[in-house]
């Protein structure tokens, strides 16, 4: 979500387009390297924790990550690959590879600085999801590097090679990321005392501060996604940056919308137009109904005592870490008597419920029930090695909470495509399926 | 019509539809109640849709287990027809789009998301919410879409957003949606929503066909369904209405009446309480007894893990894992306990079912749901067991919180239809 928030302190209706109106992304393929390095990097914490132990120069840190990571990348290359064929009819993906591979190098590059410049953390906490029910802001955290008196929230800028900009969409977004960091440990979202921002990019570091009017934008641009969000409420977007439109790639579908609500506005839209906006709009608003309803177990399990949650198998702790392999893409998860909540298929998140923290601020990760039995659970993860995973969790107290699977984004976009892309037959056919309720 | 596919598998009704889609174009809806055969005239409409040379159809349903199925009788119909020589010319003309780990192991070979081999299949498979996959690759001439009861406008929508050719105006496509809307409606926790095929029904009638004609359910059971869910619109031929299952062994006291294979249609009363934890109702009397049951049937000679032969459904998280938990401590672990909702396409030779509910206000809870109650009475080929209270059965009254209001659901013509036409028994009470 932080990077909606950085998004509509952009363009309040860039934001719109996409989470509301269903416009899909312009899929560029410049960004198809950055999400290679994310991937490499999303499976790192654990090797960036040693290096960053062992000590050395700025230059011997880049050898020994670089030397280290290249088993993180074999692994991930035939993945990326899979995927790069399965999105595009043709791809030359020896030459993707290449600027991916030099763009992992210039972010180790930038992390090395910082690496040398920093004492080593207590710990390395990466891609990490941090959900504050108060201010109903989630998102997904590079990494936090964690000592005992302070922290580093972490931005990989992964996407391109171009240093960030300040008061441009990364400053944004992580500053929108710092706030929940904030939440963590147990500070007021805009205190940033003893939380350093960085913004690591290929060759560089970018500290970027959380100036008072940062922190402004952020949260007013986090209420209006909230306001747009909640179906009750009509909320004007208003394009904040004037130079948005130049690099935005949704012109069309923004001046396509733009003129329907004007029109819609002025009572000068046709019939036909006007039906199929009436009912578009009620199907989107049912489509957020359902997706705050797939997020509200997080609601709950952050606003309630465990013991309460427990008792309503919202739920479940007792769990502890299980013998499992390094190399399985599973992990047991034992639990006396075993599950009294669980059945296989469930999509979950595992919490290490970590000392002073809130359980939703804590260590988690994703998974989907493999196996149920008197022993326990076994969890599949989802895009997390299992070594990782049992690194942030060795010693914690364990609690399994039920999740769901978040499918709206594809249902948006098939009413854009209704609404603004089908032939007259396609569309007489969606209004006949429409029918009557 | 000469094609060299075996007709001798469907019946009138049947026929009669795949000749209007065949035929017939645009938007047309199939209703199927159980085991009257959707998922065979599924894969019949693309089998001969593909020997028409009516090219690329695509088949999509809402959940995988039900696409591979479909995926299954089609392939097996095109080895029949000759159409094609071997599975692996097979796999050229047919593919399975989505996400791997979802997929049947036997589906496995025919899986692919690769923007080439999408392009060159002539029948392509896939869910609802992977059809993305697709992306305006082809140009669909034919989309068949199952599960539509319990699919919403916008879920069928991503089918005809990526399968029809963004250049091309789409004029010649041809919509098949079946499901039906007496057995699913779209899972939602706090709307009333309401399903593509519902909504045709309503909007449209004269578009939507009934297959009547089932396979699955013996006499009393499909009259039952018949005339509780189906308007008395849904009959079985003379074979399927006398099927029973014969026991090697006979097991004698008050438990053998329960099994006994003459009587298709049994309730075991049992009064023992509901409990709730949250959202976690269960009931230990009825898991208990259903532990007895399947003990029973393995002293009978019924092979228990097989969920051919048994399956047994509750409508509760909660009773499912009491009663799983159970077996497994009776060192009879691997019986198909599952929930209502994903039996749904799912058949057994015995189907036990447990209503769970059982409280002095006859509040039935989700067994009270029409669908869930349809679903959970129509599983079986050849006997049903209702484990439940009667008395809350019979009273079957739902409280929707969505509306907030009560009603009274069918589960008391259910109970009345039992007491009349098939037989009730006591369990002997243990819980105080």
């Amino acid at each position: 979500m932080s990077s909606w928030i950085a998004q509509a302190a952009l363009c309040g209706w860039k934001f719109r387009l996409g989470l509301i109106f269903g416009v899909p992304g312009g899929g560029n393929r410049g960004s198809l390297a950055g999400f290679f390095v994310h991937q490499v990097l999303s499976r790192a914490g654990e090797t960036i924790e040693r290096v960053w132990h062992s000590g050395g120069t700025e230059s011997s840190i880049v050898d020994q990550l670089a030397g280290e990571l290249n088993p993180v990348q074999a692994l991930v290359l035939p993945e990326w690959r899979k995927d790069l064929e399965d999105r595009y009819e043709s791809v030359d993906f020896d030459a993707h590879r290449i600027v991916a591979e030099m763009r992992l190098r210039g972010i180790v590059e930038g992390l090395a600085q910082y690496m040398a410049r920093r004492e080593p953390p207590r710990k390395v906490l990466n891609e990490l999801q941090i959900m504050d029910p108060h201010t109903h802001h989630e998102g997904r955290l590079d990494a936090i590097f964690e000592w005992d008196d302070r922290c580093a929230t972490v931005d990989f800028k992964t996407y391109s090679d171009e240093a960030p900009r300040s008061h441009g969409y990364d400053h944004l977004q992580i500053v929108a990321n710092g706030m929940l960091a904030n939440y963590r440990y147990g500070r007021p979202g805009t205190d940033f005392t003893n939380n350093e921002l960085v913004i690591i990019y290929t060759g560089g570091l970018y500290f970027p501060r959380p100036t008072q009017r940062m922190v402004e934008r952020v949260t007013s641009a986090r209420d209006y996604v909230l306001g747009c969000l909640q179906s009750s409420q009509s909320h004007e977007a208003q394009t904040l940056n004037r130079y948005a439109c130049q690099f935005c790639e949704k012109q069309d579908a923004c001046g396509f919308y733009r003129t329907i609500e004007r029109l819609h506005r002025t009572g000068q839209l046709a019939d036909a137009d006007e039906e199929l906006r009436r009912s578009t709009w009620r199907r989107r608003y049912a489509i957020l109904d359902y997706r705050q309803i797939s997020h509200k177990n997080k609601f709950t399990v952050a606003l309630n005592q465990l013991r309460l949650l427990e008792q309503y198998k919202v739920l479940e702790t007792g769990y502890s870490l299980g013998p499992s392999s390094p190399n399985a893409n599973s992990m047991l998860l034992i639990r006396r008597g075993g599950s009294n909540a669980f059945l296989e298929g469930d999509a979950v998140r595992i919490i290490g419920l970590e000392p002073g923290r809130p359980i939703m601020g804590s260590i988690n990760f994703n998974g989907s029930v493999e196996v149920v039995s008197q022993q326990g659970v076994e969890v599949g993860l989802t895009g997390r090695p299992v070594s990782d995973v049992c690194r942030l969790l060795n010693g914690l107290p364990i609690a399994l909470m039920r999740t769901e699977v978040d499918l709206t984004k594809r249902e948006l976009q098939a009413l854009d495509y209704i609404q603004r892309r089908a032939s007259p037959t396609v569309r007489e056919i969606a209004e006949a399926l429409l029918g009557e309720e | 019509m000469s094609l060299p596919l075996n007709l001798s598998d469907l019946d009138d009704s049947q026929l009669e539809i795949l000749d209007q889609r065949l035929s017939g174009g645009g938007l047309g809806a199939v209703q199927g109640p159980p085991g009257t055969g959707k998922s065979l005239l599924m894969a019949y409409e693309a089998a001969f849709a593909y020997a028409l040379e009516i090219k690329p159809i695509v088949v999509a349903a809402y959940g995988n287990q039900t696409i591979d199925h479909v995926l299954r009788y089609t392939r097996a119909l095109l080895s029949m027809g000759r159409m094609t020589r071997m599975e692996g010319e097979l796999r050229s003309h047919i593919c399975r789009v989505g996400y791997a780990p979802a997929i049947s192991d036997d589906i496995r070979p025919f899986h692919t998301n690769r923007p080439r081999e999408i392009m060159r299949s002539a029948l392509i498979f896939t869910t609802l919410h992977s059809a993305w996959r697709i992306a305006n690759r082809i140009n669909a001439q034919r989309i068949i879409i199952d599960e539509t009861a319990q699919a919403r406008p916008e879920q069928v929508y991503i089918v005809l957003e990526n399968a029809l050719s963004l250049a091309d105006t789409s004029d010649g496509v041809d919509l098949t949606v079946v499901g039906d809307h007496m057995q699913a409606t779209p899972i939602s926790s706090n709307r009333r929503e309401v399903g593509i095929l519902s909504r045709l029904a309503k909007s449209s009638p004269q578009r939507v066909a009934m297959l009547r004609t089932t396979y699955r359910e013996p006499e009393p059971n499909v009259d039952m369904t018949s005339q509780i869910f189906y308007e008395g619109r849904l009959d079985a031929p003379f074979e399927v209405r006398g099927r029973r299952l014969p026991l090697p062994n006979r097991v004698s006291g008050w438990i053998g009446r329960v099994l006994d294979a003459e009587e298709p249609l049994t309730f075991v009363d049992a009064r023992g309480p509901e409990s709730q934890a949250g959202f976690g109702l269960s009931n230990t009397e009825q898991a208990r007894l259903v532990e007895d049951l399947v003990k029973s049937y393995t002293v009978a000679g019924i092979d228990v893990r097989d969920p051919d032969r048994m399956m047994v459904v509750t409508p509760y998280r909660g009773q499912i894992i009491e009663t799983r938990r159970r077996l497994e401590v009776a060192g009879l672990p691997g019986v198909k306990v599952t929930s209502i909702t994903k039996a749904l396409g799912l058949e057994s030779d015995i189907t036990v079912l447990q209503t769970v509910r059982s409280n002095l206000s006859g509040n039935i809870g989700m067994m009270g749901w029409t669908e869930i109650l349809n679903v959970g009475t129509s599983r079986m080929r050849c006997k049903l067991i209702v484990i439940g209270n009667l008395e809350t059965f019979a009273e079957g009254h739902v409280y929707d919180t969505r509306s907030n209001t009560q009603y009274t659901s069918r589960s008391r013509r259910v109970a009345r239809f039992i007491e009349s036409h098939g037989s009730v028994i006591q369990a002997p009470c243990t819980t105080p």
